[in-house]
């Protein structure tokens, strides 16, 4: 029964694509930019997988695909742009237009945070692991990563205050 | 620091407009082709390896840890999070805008100069019941968020947006049944309480303006390939609206219909129609405005009458400047910086009495612009507040060289051209 460090690749690709795709778009917000990045982890990943068996290759993608993305995010120096994931219509229901410039803002503002905070944030809250979870992927300790926590809350709460000019 | 109800997770609860905004970026679906493509790139990347293999070097091997700063990763189990379930607060985030009701007309008049004009004219005008889809083009994308759009034949809507979203819409516009999907939500609107009558600019205005319509587009842009199928083309203008029409040559069907949004100060750059399809059989329950099983149902607020016009555009920049401590929107036309604003007045989903009547304001604004040339009215409030030294922070014209300004103190006049920023 293949372990987990020496399954076969297309194994590895079937259990793992959509949790990397799903982690780079929560972060990024595109179709478009999560397949890039999908495709840079995947060649790393392969990289790997031939140079011997690979300790965890969940806490590989999720760092990987975590940390890439964020990478990005801070290459393309965004502005306050909906992916197109989040474009919906002005016509349509509103409730669909207030939810998708939320949902922009808040991932410029996340991957603004340190990259540490950007990550744990991400993590946390748009993959719902758990901060034990988090600390071991990121090889981090748990304290860490509720430190991490709190400062990335609270800067984003005062980002939240300043766009909302209650300075 | 409080505890979330979550077995796989000891975060803490965020604040209400940051827990809004996590929702609203959970609630987008993965696109599954997306996600079929990675796979099927992930499993040829070995290929790729083995045909140019890559010696790996020391350093390559410390790669592994992604990053020098941190350890090697140690072997661990993660429990993964289950197919992420939304929350009530995506309803509750999406329920924020209640009282807003946004109709954009798209005028639309046709003129058949031709046989082939006229077949898919008398096509449009024959139809009762029909489909279509909406591709909306923002900046920055180049690929379109889809609407797939519904009409009864005795004209109840239904809206299927790309995050999920269904809208139900009576014969009148007036929407009664919000559903979203990934929270099982149902935001009910009541029937029984008299509603404002909307906008005379609805979606659909486009059809009825087409049947009464004559025959002569206004230009001919000749034959090309559209999705494989040989298409003419035709501009059709109305007042300051312009369409682009392509007809299939050989069935003498609508296959597109094009044009620029028609309001400024939106990211959207271009609406596309397609697909149409027109009096095939749909199912009733399609348009009911009852909620499906398995739904929580949310009673809406009724939407408030609002005058619309130069008062809407007021008392909605009066309430958005009393909870922002005088600073004016970044638009009266993007709802962003309104939706995180406006969440710290929501209680149990909704926004307060007040809040929704603004929100109503708002969406009144809309329309309103929609109705007029973009060289016709200028909003300047970006960056301004209250209590700076008097300007204007809108413009309209309202008849010849007539125009209207609201400064930053909200009061209005008349003004002359030459007095305009």
């Amino acid at each position: 029964m293949p372990n987990e460090q020496s399954p076969d690749w297309g194994q590895v690709v079937e259990r793992h694509a959509e949790r990397v795709f799903r982690i780079a778009f929560r972060i990024l917000g595109s179709v478009h930019d999560a397949e890039d990045v999908s495709q840079v982890v995947f060649t790393e990943a392969v990289k790997m997988h031939a140079a011997g068996p690979v300790q965890s290759w969940t806490g590989l993608f999720v760092r990987l695909a975590t940390l890439r993305a964020i990478d990005l995010s801070r290459r393309r120096r965004r502005t306050v742009e909906l992916g197109e994931g989040d474009r919906v219509s002005s016509v349509g229901p509103p409730e669909e237009a207030v939810g998708a410039e939320l949902a922009a803002w808040l991932r410029k503002a996340a991957n603004e945070l340190p990259e540490q905070q950007a990550a744990i944030f991400s993590l946390i809250y748009f993959e719902q692991l758990g901060r034990d979870e988090v600390a071991a992927i990121l090889a981090i300790s748990p304290e860490t990563v509720s430190t991490a926590l709190y400062k990335a809350r609270q800067r984003l709460m005062s980002q939240i205050s300043v766009f909302n000019g209650e300075r | 620091m409080s505890q979330r109800n979550d077995p796989h997770s000891d975060a803490p609860e965020l604040e209400s407009e940051l827990q809004a905004a996590v929702w609203a970026v959970l609630s987008k679906p993965l696109d599954a082709d997306a996600v079929a493509r990675v796979k099927a790139r992930a499993t040829n990347a070995q290929d790729e390896h083995s045909r140019d293999p890559i010696n790996l070097s020391a350093q390559d091997a410390d790669q592994r840890t992604i990053s020098s700063n941190h350890r090697p990763a140690s072997k661990y189990t993660v429990t993964l999070p289950a197919p992420f379930a939304t929350k009530s607060f995506l309803a509750k985030c999406l329920a924020l805008a209640t009282g807003i009701v946004v109709i954009v007309g798209t005028a639309f008049m046709l003129h058949s100069p031709e046989s082939l004009y006229a077949e898919a004219i008398d096509q449009l005008r024959a139809a009762r019941s029909f489909t279509y889809i909406t591709h909306i083009y923002t900046e920055g994308n180049t690929k379109p968020s889809e609407t797939k759009t519904m009409v009864a034949e005795d004209g109840r809507r239904r809206m299927e947006l790309a995050g999920g979203t269904i809208s139900i819409s009576d014969s009148s516009s007036r929407v009664r049944l919000v559903l979203i999907s990934d929270a099982k939500r149902a935001l009910v609107y009541d029937q029984d309480i008299p509603q404002p009558k909307l906008p005379k600019h609805d979606q659909l205005a486009w059809l009825e303006n087409l049947k009464a319509h004559g025959d002569k587009p206004d230009k001919e842009l000749g034959t090309k390939l559209l999705d494989g199928r040989s298409a003419e083309g035709f501009v059709a203008k109305q007042g300051q609206y312009a369409y682009t029409m392509w007809i299939d040559t050989e069935s003498k069907k609508l296959l597109q219909v094009e044009h620029e949004m028609f309001a400024k100060g939106t990211s959207i750059t271009k609406v596309v129609m397609t697909d149409f399809r027109f009096n095939e059989p749909l199912d009733e329950s399609l348009f009911s405005f009852n909620a499906p099983a398995g739904y929580t149902v949310q009673k809406q607020r009724p939407t408030p009458k609002v005058a619309g016009g130069e008062e809407s555009i007021i008392e909605a920049l009066r309430g958005y400047t009393k909870r922002s401590a005088g600073k004016f929107p970044k638009s009266i036309t993007e709802w962003g910086d309104w939706a995180v604003l406006f969440s710290a007045d929501s209680k149990d989903g909704q926004p307060n009495e007040e809040a929704t009547k603004v929100l109503a304001h708002l969406g009144s604004i809309l329309p309103f612009l929609v109705s007029r040339s973009k060289d016709d009215y200028q909003y300047l409030g970006a960056g301004k507040f209250l209590n700076d030294e008097h300007c204007i922070v809108f413009w309209y014209r309202t008849e010849g060289e007539k125009y209207r300004a609201i400064y930053n103190d909200l009061s209005v006049s008349d003004v002359e051209r030459k007095d305009l920023p």
